[in-house]
C-alpha cells in the first residue's frame, strides 16, 4: 500500500494493559510499530488518552467523550454495552459509512477471515451500510460437560452420552462420598444463575442441556423461510425446563442453583467440592486448573453432550468483541482499512522489516494482548485459529506430522502436552516431587487437559457441530423501552419452574405475557429488521 | 473528667468494656481476612479455603502493585493532592460556615444561601456535563483537576456550622465588645474552639480524597500525575488461555482478582491507619480543650 | 435592604466557596435537561428532541419498577433508622469507657469496616451465610436438619441487608457524635454526680440531650438518601431468587441501562431522587421550625 501524498494526522484513543512488559524502549505512546505504520503510510497519530481495559473504565470514559460529542477519529468500541454504543452513534450520525472502504480497500487476508464466518457483519449492518468494522469473533466453541473423572472412576459410573448418564453421575457425586471422607460435602452438578443462559461463551451455565434439547432460550432462531423467533418462549425450552426441574427435585442439580454466581461455582470447583460443570475448552486455565492446585490427585474430564439426533448445537455464535468506527467527517475513512490490514500483518508477522522488533517483544516477554502496540491494534485473526492448531496436535501426536509446521506461538502448549504424556502427572506425584517439579506438573497437565481432551473433543466433533446463530444481536425501538423487564421476566420465570416454586404449565402463562408486555412488537420489529438486510 | 478522681470500676464498666470487645471483634474479623486472602496463593482463596489465617502464603500480589516506580509516583501524588484538598476545604469550609451560622438577623442573607447549599447538595447535572466543563476549563492532566472538586463538600460544611452555631453567645459577646470583627471572631476565637468537629471532617475529607479514583480516570493521562487508586484500579489480571506457557500458568496461580484486590485494600488501608491517631485525639478524649469557664 | 457593616465581611467569606460551587456544582446543573430528552449526542443537550416526562415513566411503567421502588422505601427506611439509632448508642457507650488507649483502639478497629469494598464483605456474608457456612452448622448442632438458605430467601434479604450495612458503617458515622460528645461541658458531669446520678442516669439525661442537635441534622440530612437503597451492597448480595424483595431502584435501572448507555434515565431518575429529597428535607425543617422553633440548619 503506498503512503499519502501529504502526512493525514488522526486522533485515537485506545485501552490498554498496565503490565504490558514491553522490551526496553517500546512503549504506548512510542513504539516501532506505530513508527512503521506511520513511516509505510505517511500519517501521523496522537494518542489522545488510554485507559484500562479491565472492567468498565475504558468504556466508562469512552461513553463520556461519545456524549459529549468530543470523539476521536478513529476508536474502538469495547465493553459491556458495544450494541448501544454503536447505535448511539449511528443515530447521532456521528460516524462514518464504511461499506465502500472495505470492498476496495481490505487486504484478501482479512477477506478471506471474515469471509470464513457468515455472521461476521451482522451487527455492523444498519440499512444495509457497513457502519462499522467488527473484531474479535473467533469460531464458535461448544460447551462441554467437564466431570471429576476421579470421582467418576471411583464409583464405578459410566462416561456420560446422555442427560440422563449426567443425571445419574451428578446424583451420585452429591450423595455417594466420592472423596470418601464420610461427609457429605460433595456436589454434583453446579451452575451461575447471574447468567442462566446465554448467547455469549459464559462459564458454568446449564446450556449444554438446553442446547442438548434444542433449547436455545437467548437466541433469535431464524427458519430456513425466513421467519424469526424468539428461543425463550419455544415448546423445547420448556421441555428442557421439565428435565431441569426434575434434577433439581431429585438432587442432581445443586439445591443451591439461583444463589450462585460466576464467583461462587468457581470456589465450588476450585475447592473440590464440586464434581461437574459446563464450560468452553479452557475451563482448565480458570478454574479447573485450582482444583488440581488445591487437590493433585483430582482430575477433570471433557465431554461433549449430543442432541438425540447425535449433533453437538451450539446456541451462540460469535459475536465481536468489539467494533471499530470513523468519525464522521474525518477525510481519510479508508486510513481504518489500511492500518487494519497493517495490524493484521504484524499479528501473522508477515513483515520481514520487523522481524528483530518481533524478537525483541518475545524476549521481553511481553504479554500477548500488547504484542503489536500501535494505535490502531486491529489484528484480523483466523478465526478458527484454536481449531487449527489442535488439528496440528492431532496430526503430530497421531504421527501423520512432524513438529516442525507448528507456529512459534504453538510450540509451548504443544510442549506441555508432550511433557504429560510421557510423565503423567500421577507419575510425578508418586515420585515425591518438589514443589517446583510438582507446579510444572500441573501446568503440563492443564495444558493437556485443555488441548488435548477439550479441544481434541471439539475437534473431533467438528463435523457434528451444529451452530444455531443468534440472527440478531441488536436494538429495535420497543426493546429499548422493553427488553430489559423481558429478560428479567423469563429469568424469573425459568427460575421459578426450575426450584419448583411454580408449575411447568407456568411456562404457559409466561409466553403469554411475554408477547403481551412487549415481546410480540419486538418478535415484529426483528423480523422487519431482517428483512431489511436481505 | 477531672483525672484526679479515681473511679472503683463498676458492674456499669465492665458491661462496657465486654460490649465493646465483641463489637471489636465483629469488626476486625473481615479485615484478617482480607489481609489473608492477600497474602494466599489464590488457589486457596478462590477456593474459599482462607478464613482468618492466610494459606499458601505469598506475596505475590503486593510484589504484582509495588513491581515498579509507577506505584510510588502515584502514592505521592495522591498524597500531594489529599494535603492541597484537606488544607483548601479546611479553609474554604471555615469560611463557608461562619457567615452560614450566624442568625438571619446578624445576616439577612444567611437563608437564602443556606438553601442554596443545601440545594447544591441534592441536585446534580450529572458526570456528562461535570466532565465537559472540567475539560472545557483545561483542567485536564492538571493537579487543579484533582484538587478543586473535592474542596467544597456541603455535607462537611453543615457539620460545622452547626457546631458554629453550638458555640455559647457569651464568648461571642465578650469577643465583640473587645471589637473584634468577624475575621477574627472566626480564626481567633470559632477555629480553636471547633478542633473536634473541624479534625472529623478532616477525617472525611482526607479519606474520601484518598480513595477517589473516577476524576482520576477522566482527567489525567500523564502516568507522572496518576492517583493512587486510579492507578491500582488498572492493574488486574487478564489471562489469555490460548496461550499460556508454564510460566504463565503457575504464575497465575499465585495471584488472581481476588487477592490483588485485597491487597490493594490493604494498602490504601495503611496511610489512613498511619494520620488516623493524630486526628483522633480531638475527637476522642476526656479533656475538653480550649475550655471556656467563668 | 439595610446590611450591618458585618454582612459585608460575611459575604466576602462566602465568595471562595460559592465561586467553587458555581463552577462545579451549579454550572453542571445545565446537564439535568438531559432528564427530559431524548439525547442524541450528535445533536448535543442544546438540540437533542424533548420527550417530557417520558423517561421518568421508567420508573412507574410497570409492576416490577413499581416493586423496586417499594423495595427501595422499606430498605432504605429501615437503614436510616437502624443507622441513626446503633451509632449514637455505639457512641453514647464509648464515651463512658475510661482507659484511653482501649477507647482509642476500638474505635479505630470499628470503623475500618467502611473501607472494606461491598465485593469483599459480600463474599464473606455469601460465605457465613452460606448452606455449609457457620450459621448453618451452628443452628445444625442446635437441632435444625436443613439448612436455612438466607440470601435466596424474601423473608431474610432484606434484614441482611440492614444488618450488615449498619455494621460496616456505624464505626464511621458514630465518629460525629463522639466530636459532638467532647463539646459537652464537663461540670455538667460533675454537678450530677454531686446529686448522685447513675451512669445510665448521666448517659440519659446529660450525653444525650448533649448530641440531640447533631442526632437531629444528621437524622435530617440523611433524609437525601431516601431513594438510595445501597446499589453497591445489593448489587454483590443480589441473586435472581431474591428478586421481589431485593431488587431496588438502582439495580432496575442498571439492568435497564445494562444493554444501553443510557444518560437520558440515569438523569431522570437522579433528578427525582434530589426532588424527592428536597421535599423531605424542607418539610423536616418546617415541621422543626414551626412545632419546635428550632432551626435545624
Amino acid at each position: 500500500m503506498a503512503p499519502y501524498k501529504e502526512t493525514v494526522n488522526y486522533t485515537v484513543v485506545r485501552s490498554v494493559n498496565q503490565d504490558p512488559k514491553f522490551p526496553e524502549g517500546e512503549s504506548y505512546e512510542k513504539n516501532s510499530f506505530q513508527d512503521y505504520v506511520e513511516k509505510t503510510l505517511n500519517v501521523r497519530g496522537k494518542l489522545l488518552w488510554t485507559a484500562p481495559s479491565d472492567g468498565d473504565q475504558y468504556p466508562k470514559k469512552l461513553s463520556l467523550d461519545i456524549a459529549s460529542n468530543r470523539i476521536p477519529d478513529i476508536f474502538a468500541i469495547e465493553g459491556q454495552n458495544i450494541v448501544s454504543m454503536l447505535n448511539t452513534l449511528v443515530e447521532g450520525d456521528m460516524i462514518e459509512d464504511l461499506t465502500p472502504y472495505y470492498e476496495k480497500y481490505a487486504s484478501q487476508t482479512v477477506k478471506d477471515r471474515y469471509a470464513e464466518n457468515p455472521y461476521a457483519f451482522n451487527t455492523v449492518n444498519f440499512g444495509g451500510k457497513m457502519m462499522a468494522i467488527p473484531y474479535g469473533m473467533e469460531k464458535e466453541q461448544p460447551m462441554l460437560v467437564w466431570v471429576r473423572e476421579d470421582w467418576r472412576k471411583k464409583l464405578n459410573l459410566p462416561e456420560p452420552k446422555t442427560i440422563d448418564d449426567i443425571r445419574t453421575i451428578s446424583k451420585a457425586f452429591a450423595t455417594g462420598d466420592p472423596d470418601g471422607n464420610g461427609k457429605q460435602d460433595t456436589l454434583g452438578l453446579i451452575a451461575q444463575s447471574s447468567s442462566m443462559y446465554s448467547s455469549a461463551f459464559d462459564l458454568h451455565t446449564l446450556d449444554s442441556i438446553y442446547w442438548a434439547m434444542n433449547a436455545f432460550p437467548a437466541t433469535w432462531i431464524q427458519e430456513a423461510d425466513g421467519t424469526v423467533k424468539y428461543g425463550g418462549i419455544q415448546p423445547e425450552a420448556k421441555a428442557a425446563l421439565s428435565v431441569l426441574h426434575d434434577m433439581y427435585k431429585e438432587g442432581s442439580l445443586d439445591k443451591e442453583y439461583g444463589l450462585k454466581d460466576g464467583g461462587k461455582t468457581t470456589e465450588d470447583v476450585s475447592s473440590g467440592r464440586a464434581g461437574m460443570v459446563f464450560e468452553a475448552w479452557y475451563a482448565p486455565y480458570y478454574p479447573l486448573g485450582n482444583t488440581l492446585q488445591n487437590n493433585p490427585n483430582a482430575d477433570w474430564k471433557a465431554y461433549p453432550l449430543l442432541n438425540a439426533d447425535g449433533k453437538l448445537n451450539v446456541g451462540a455464535n460469535p459475536s465481536p468483541a468489539g467494533y471499530l468506527v470513523v468519525k464522521k467527517g474525518f477525510k481519510h475513512p479508508e486510513l481504518l482499512m489500511k492500518l487494519v490490514n497493517l495490524s493484521t500483518e504484524f499479528k501473522d508477522k508477515t513483515i520481514p522489516e520487523l522481524q528483530d522488533v518481533y524478537e525483541k517483544y518475545e524476549q521481553a516477554g511481553t504479554v500477548s494482548v500488547a504484542q503489536h502496540p500501535q494505535y490502531v491494534d486491529l489484528a484480523v485473526i483466523e478465526p478458527a485459529m484454536i481449531y487449527n492448531q489442535q488439528k496440528k496436535y492431532n496430526d503430530i501426536l497421531a504421527g501423520k506430522a512432524d513438529k516442525s509446521i507448528l507456529l512459534p506461538t504453538e510450540t509451548s502448549s504443544f510442549e506441555q502436552i508432550e511433557a504429560e504424556i510421557n510423565n503423567p502427572l500421577e507419575n510425578v506425584l508418586k515420585s515425591n516431587p518438589t514443589k517446583e517439579a510438582l507446579n510444572a506438573a500441573i501446568a503440563n497437565r492443564i495444558g493437556f487437559l485443555a488441548y488435548n481432551n477439550a479441544m481434541k473433543t471439539v475437534t473431533d466433533n467438528e463435523s457434528n457441530i451444529v451452530v444455531t446463530p443468534n440472527a440478531f444481536a441488536g436494538q429495535t425501538a420497543t426493546m429499548v423501552k422493553s427488553w430489559a423487564d423481558l429478560q428479567s421476566l423469563q429469568k424469573q420465570a425459568y427460575l421459578k419452574i426450575i426450584i419448583g416454586s411454580q408449575p411447568i404449565d407456568s411456562f404457559d402463562s409466561f409466553v403469554k405475557q411475554w408477547n403481551e408486555q412487549g415481546g410480540g412488537q419486538i418478535t415484529q420489529e426483528v423480523q422487519a429488521e431482517l428483512d431489511k438486510r436481505k | 473528667m477531672i483525672a484526679s478522681i479515681r473511679k472503683k470500676k463498676s458492674a456499669f464498666d465492665y458491661m462496657v468494656y465486654l460490649l465493646m470487645l465483641l463489637i471489636m471483634l465483629l469488626s476486625i474479623a473481615p479485615m484478617l481476612h482480607t489481609l489473608s486472602v492477600s497474602l494466599s496463593a489464590q488457589a486457596k482463596a478462590e477456593a474459599g479455603l482462607v478464613s482468618i489465617f492466610p494459606r499458601d502464603i505469598t506475596f505475590q500480589s503486593y510484589v504484582s502493585i509495588f513491581k515498579d516506580a509507577a506505584f510510588f509516583k502515584a502514592a505521592w501524588v495522591s498524597i500531594e493532592r489529599v494535603v492541597y484538598t484537606t488544607a483548601g476545604s479546611f479553609l474554604v469550609t471555615l469560611l463557608l460556615a461562619f457567615p452560614l451560622s450566624r442568625d438571619p438577623r446578624q445576616f439577612p442573607l444567611r437563608n437564602p444561601f443556606m438553601w442554596l447549599l443545601i440545594f447544591c447538595m441534592l441536585f446534580s447535572g450529572g458526570l456528562v456535563p461535570f466532565y465537559m466543563i472540567v475539560n472545557d476549563l483545561g483542567l485536564f492532566d492538571k493537579m487543579a483537576a484533582l484538587v478543586l472538586p473535592g474542596i467544597v463538600n456541603v455535607y462537611n460544611t453543615i457539620l460545622v456550622i452547626n457546631f458554629f452555631r453550638s458555640i455559647p453567645k457569651e464568648l461571642e459577646e465578650s469577643a465583640g465588645i473587645d471589637g473584634a470583627n468577624p475575621w477574627q471572631m472566626l480564626f481567633k476565637i470559632f477555629l480553636p474552639l471547633s478542633m473536634p468537629v473541624l479534625a472529623t471532617v478532616s477525617l472525611f475529607t482526607i479519606v474520601g480524597t484518598w480513595n477517589e479514583y473516577l476524576n482520576g480516570l477522566l482527567f489525567i493521562r500523564d502516568p507522572g500525575m496518576m492517583p493512587l487508586q486510579t492507578y491500582l484500579q488498572s492493574i488486574f489480571i487478564q489471562i489469555d488461555p490460548s496461550r499460556m506457557t508454564s510460566q504463565e500458568i503457575i504464575e497465575a496461580s499465585l495471584v488472581s482478582n481476588k487477592t490483588l484486590n485485597s491487597a490493594k485494600i490493604i494498602l490504601s488501608l495503611v496511610p489512613i491507619i498511619a494520620i488516623y491517631p493524630f486526628l483522633q485525639r480531638y475527637f476522642i478524649h476526656g479533656i475538653m480543650m480550649g475550655s471556656v469557664k467563668e | 435592604m439595610r446590611l450591618s457593616k458585618n454582612s459585608y465581611h460575611y459575604l466576602l467569606m462566602l465568595i471562595p466557596g460559592l465561586a467553587l460551587l458555581a463552577v462545579f456544582s451549579i454550572a453542571p446543573m445545565f446537564g439535568i435537561i438531559m432528564a427530559f430528552q431524548h439525547f442524541n449526542p450528535g445533536k448535543g443537550m442544546w438540540h437533542s428532541p424533548l420527550v417530557g416526562f417520558e423517561n421518568f415513566s421508567y420508573m412507574f411503567h410497570n409492576q416490577a419498577s413499581w416493586q423496586a421502588i417499594r423495595n427501595t422505601l422499606i430498605i432504605s427506611i429501615s437503614k436510616m433508622v437502624t443507622g441513626l439509632i446503633v451509632p449514637v448508642v455505639f457512641a453514647l457507650f464509648l464515651n463512658e469507657v475510661r482507659q484511653m488507649f482501649f477507647k482509642r483502639v476500638v474505635q479505630t478497629i470499628v470503623y475500618l469496616p467502611h473501607f472494606l469494598s461491598w465485593v469483599i464483605i459480600a463474599g464473606i456474608i455469601k460465605d457465613i451465610l452460606g448452606s455449609n457456612g457457620l450459621i448453618n452448622v451452628i443452628l445444625g448442632h442446635l437441632g435444625m436438619h436443613d439448612p436455612i438458605l438466607f440470601l435466596g430467601s424474601n423473608t431474610w434479604f432484606r434484614p441482611i441487608l440492614v444488618v450488615t450495612d449498619v455494621w460496616k458503617e456505624f464505626g464511621f458515622s458514630a465518629i460525629v457524635y463522639l466530636a459532638a460528645l467532647t463539646n459537652i461541658n464537663p461540670s455538667l458531669y460533675e454537678a450530677a454526680e454531686i446529686d448522685g446520678a447513675t451512669r445510665m442516669q448521666k448517659i440519659r439525661y446529660i450525653s444525650l440531650p448533649g448530641i440531640t442537635t447533631t442526632v437531629i441534622l444528621l437524622a435530617t440530612l440523611s433524609l437525601q438518601g431516601v431513594l438510595n437503597a445501597g446499589f453497591d451492597q445489593v448489587f454483590n448480595l443480589y441473586n435472581p431468587v431474591v428478586e421481589p424483595t431485593g431488587d431496588i431502584i438502582d439495580t432496575y435501572v442498571y439492568r435497564i441501562g445494562f444493554e444501553q448507555v443510557n444518560y437520558e434515565l440515569g438523569t431522570a431518575v437522579g433528578l427525582f431522587k434530589s426532588v424527592i429529597s428536597l421535599l423531605l428535607i424542607a418539610t423536616a425543617y418546617k415541621l422543626a421550625s414551626k412545632f419546635a422553633g428550632y432551626r435545624i440548619f
